[in-house]
């Protein structure tokens, strides 16, 4: 598996940056060692709505992909304790008053909570928040939920305080509070590390362009190259033979659309045999 | 054990509740069974159920129960997917939706979003439709017929809730109400208390063993199916054997006679109150929908006809394990109560 970090602060990043070993790429402002990447999405709202709606531009190996969510937040003071770690549950979103449930199927040694994620930070009326209040969870649920499954989603808050500082720039040692939980974050990322959780796939990277790259010489349409996708997976199931007997197929450029059609149908039929 | 045994919480490790459904009884007795679940609290169930992004048979390993108070409508009229086996009022409801079980052909795949369990703790509402329903069923002579385990597997969840309890014992204050409860389950033995009645139609689906290890994951074995079987038709309960669906491979008629043969040395076809018959099939949208996720099984790669909206196996495939079915029955149960779906 690959694991996406993602962290609101630097402040947060640093530990987990030095714990994996990770490198900052310049083009991508991606952190990266191996299978792990972070990316750091700045505070609230607006700035990790941006950044992670641009994130396809620099990530794309989201079939294989857990995403992990590490920051602070404020806990409820009866039900949390300082620098204690906590696995999400369910996010309310204050603001729209939706709510955003992670799957969590695999095992973990964390006491679950619930989020807030609010728009200011909370420094009253704190008792009506319970479990933990941050200000970016719903909106990096919504915008990784487009290119990773719901158990693919994980979302480990510790908390900074109890809601009784009136500015989050005000916690003082973030980097020394995630520091303290670092063994059991990769301890989590490492549990979490099995390959039940891939996406399912049928054609290995190489059929896929082979199967592209020979619609594209025969000039298939949208639903014949669908088609074609289609066919080779019915093949590889049931027979569990390689497809060589197809490269001859791909090699000459129909010159009509009649032609085409024609080669298109003799494919048909070499795999209805 | 491997490590993907160990790697997954277990079974209704958590329970999403709806805010609506608390103080309900079938909720306090949930809550009660899985008292070291965690507990979550939601507006809606559907914000649970209807998520996108879900993975069906990922959450298979580790299905979760959610707890919601259901909406009408209660009660539908049976579609042409279900066999109605010769009932013309034929209804059915949802008590629950999805299934414990995992078989490979199921519907429910595709149907719904998620795999996590749905159980509705308003019987009460269920109850009521029902009877509302038994006044303008469309042929007054006849009994209303529900199916109450359309999707799922109603009688494998009965030592988790005694629903097909409550409805066998409801079945009983309603003349005109028949039930049919259609299983894989071996459960009976948790409703064999309950005095038999005509009212209801209890239904096994049989299939040979090949097909139950390989195609009907999590479901008990065969011969505990029979076993259950028998003790039914036993306490005299009407029994239904459901060959649904007959599942088309190389060699399937021998393994298919093989089953037709161990039942015939078991049972009694005189005791048997009728046989419904059945190949593959799903509405293309299901079909295409569980095709996406490129499952597991073979089954969604083969070759189907699309009739009418409906994947099945071709004409003459139907008719050949019809021809089949009806050869190697000859003799045991007369032919009009065996019913072909078509
Ligand atoms: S037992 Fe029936 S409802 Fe359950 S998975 Fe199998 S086919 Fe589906």
């Amino acid at each position: 598996m690959h694991f996406l970090i993602l962290t609101a602060l630097k402040a947060e990043a640093l530990p987990i940056i030095e714990v994996f070993g990770l490198r900052k790429d310049s083009k991508t402002h991606l952190y990266q060692n191996n299978n792990i990447s972070l990316l750091i999405t700045g505070v609230g709202r607006d700035k990790t709505k941006e950044r992670l709606q641009n994130l396809h531009q620099v990530y794309s190996n989201f079939d294989q992909t857990i995403v992990v969510n590490v920051g602070i937040a404020g806990g409820n003071p009866h039900q949390t304790k300082i620098g204690e770690l906590y696995r999400v549950n369910v996010i309310f979103d204050e603001e729209n008053k939706q709510c955003f449930i992670p799957d969590i199927l695999c095992r973990h040694p964390l006491t679950e909570l619930s989020l807030t994620t609010v728009a200011k930070s909370v420094n009253k009326d704190r008792d009506c928040f319970t479990g933990l209040v941050d200000m970016e969870g719903s909106v990096i649920f919504r915008e990784m939920s487009r290119y990773v499954p719901l158990h693919r989603l994980v979302f480990l808050k510790l908390v900074s305080d109890h809601m009784d500082i009136d500015d989050w720039r005000r916690i003082i040692d973030v980097t020394g509070l995630i520091a303290k939980q670092i063994d059991l974050i990769k301890s989590i990322l490492v549990s979490l590390d099995h390959h039940v959780l891939t996406n399912n796939v049928i054609l290995s990277d190489k059929v896929f362009d082979m199967i592209q790259r020979g619609a594209s010489q025969l000039s298939l349409t949208e639903t014949q190259t669908h088609q074609l996708m289609e066919w080779t997976e019915n093949y590889i199931k049931l027979t569990e033979n390689d497809l060589e007997r197809l490269a001859p197929y791909f090699i000459k450029k129909p010159n009509s659309k009649k032609e085409r059609n024609h080669i298109f149908e003799s494919i048909r039929e070499l795999f209805s045999t | 054990m491997s490590r993907s045994e160990n790697y997954f919480l277990p079974d209704f490790s958590h329970i999403y509740l709806e805010s609506a459904a608390k103080e309900y009884e079938f909720t306090n007795l949930c809550l009660d069974r899985f008292s070291n679940s965690k507990v979550v609290e939601i507006p809606d169930y559907k914000s649970v159920f209807n998520r996108p992004g879900q993975d069906f048979q990922t959450q298979k390993r580790s299905m979760k129960l959610i707890l919601a108070v259901k909406k009408p409508p209660f009660i539908y009229k049976g579609s042409n997917m279900l066999q109605d086996g010769g009932f013309r009022n034929f209804y059915y409801n949802t008590p629950i939706l999805n299934c414990l079980y995992n078989c490979d052909y199921c519907f429910l795949q595709g149907m719904y979003p998620s795999a996590n369990i749905v159980v509705f703790v308003n019987q009460d509402d269920m109850e009521k439709a029902v009877e509302s329903e038994i006044k303008i069923r469309p042929y007054l002579d006849e009994p209303l017929m529900l199916s109450i385990s359309y999707n799922t597997d109603l009688l494998a969840f009965e030592n988790i809730l005694p629903m097909t309890r409550l409805w066998i014992e409801y079945s009983k204050t309603q003349p005109d109400l028949n039930l049919e409860i259609r299983s894989k389950s071996t459960m009976f033995d948790s409703i064999s208390d309950i005095e038999s009645t005509d009212q209801v139609l209890l239904a096994w689906t049989l299939s040979p063993e090949k097909v139950v290890n390989k195609n009907e994951l999590d479901t008990p074995p065969l011969i505990k199916r029979l076993k259950a079987v028998q003790k039914a038709i036993k306490k005299g309960w009407r029994v239904r054997l459901c060959f649904d669906p007959i599942l088309l491979y190389s060699d399937w008629e021998k393994d298919y006679l093989d089953l037709l043969n161990q039942i015939k040395s078991e049972i009694s076809f005189n005791e048997i109150f009728d046989i419904t018959v059945g190949v593959f099939r799903m509405g293309q949208d299901y079909f295409n929908r569980i095709r996406k996720t490129k499952p597991e099984s073979k089954l969604y790669y083969q070759k189907y006809i699309n009739d009418a909206g409906v994947i099945t196996v071709s004409q003459s495939d139907r008719e050949a394990v019809e021809v089949f079915v009806r050869e190697n029955l000859s003799g045991f149960i007369p032919e009009d109560r065996i019913h072909f779906w078509d």
